[in-house]
């Protein structure tokens, strides 16, 4: 599974501290989510899809969604 | 419904409350220690060893106690430090790093503890025994917890 959180973030000039602070994880989990490195639960998935004003579906792409 | 659930304040407000209440137990066995220090001890024959272990089991308690309660006192007075606090404390991350590593040293002593019964049966009954015992308490809280959480979950 992959992610658009560290596009959608710039886009929207947000920093990582204050996207954590809005979805109230640490700053060090969403720089792992933004490596791929760690899966957002369901629940985190909702809040962070709910803070940009996306689905869960346009934020989070799971691999046979992925484009090649 | 999904949000409020997802909103830990109201939660966490109790999670401290119950803190406050295990850390003032805690607090009431290292009073109790010292009593026994002062109290009971000095009528004992017991070795400096033991008396040492009374005064420094007792100082220790009572330190780490009174520390963690101001630390619970401080947070459910002061709203910013209590969200930062919340947050790290539940921070999924973090958590499934906590149960990772917990899960890791629990098989890893489990190992090694299997490991020095082979070690332990010929040196010593009464410690291979004890280290038996710690072993069943180990297997059967897993056994016990497993059920628990298969109710629950």
């Amino acid at each position: 599974m992959t992610n658009r959180i560290a596009e959608l973030r710039k886009a929207r000039r947000i920093s990582q501290a204050e996207l954590a602070d809005a979805v109230e994880v640490t700053r060090q989990t969403i720089i792992s989510l933004e490596n791929g490195r760690y899966n957002a639960s369901l629940l985190l998935a909702h809040k962070i899809a709910q803070y940009f004003g996306l689905t869960i579906e346009d934020v989070f792409l799971f691999e046979e969604d992925t484009p090649c | 419904m999904l949000m409020k659930n997802v909103t830990f304040s109201k939660d966490y407000d109790k999670t401290l409350k119950l803190r406050c209440l295990w850390f003032g137990a805690m607090l009431a066995i290292g009073l109790v220690g010292f009593a026994c220090y002062f109290f009971l001890v000095p009528q004992s024959n017991l070795g400096d060893h033991a008396k040492g272990f009374y005064l420094g089991a007792a100082s220790g308690i009572t330190v780490a106690a009174v520390f963690f309660l101001v630390r619970t006192q401080y947070l459910m007075s002061h709203p910013e430090a209590k969200r930062k606090a919340r947050i790290e404390e539940t921070d999924e991350r973090q958590q499934k790093i906590v149960g990772g590593a917990a899960q890791f040293a629990g098989l890893f002593t489990f190992y090694a503890a299997a490991l020095a019964l082979f070690v332990l049966l010929p040196l010593s009954l009464h410690a291979y025994y004890a280290l038996l015992g710690v072993l069943a308490v180990y297997a059967l809280s897993f056994v016990a917890a497993n059920l628990w959480l298969s109710k629950k979950l």
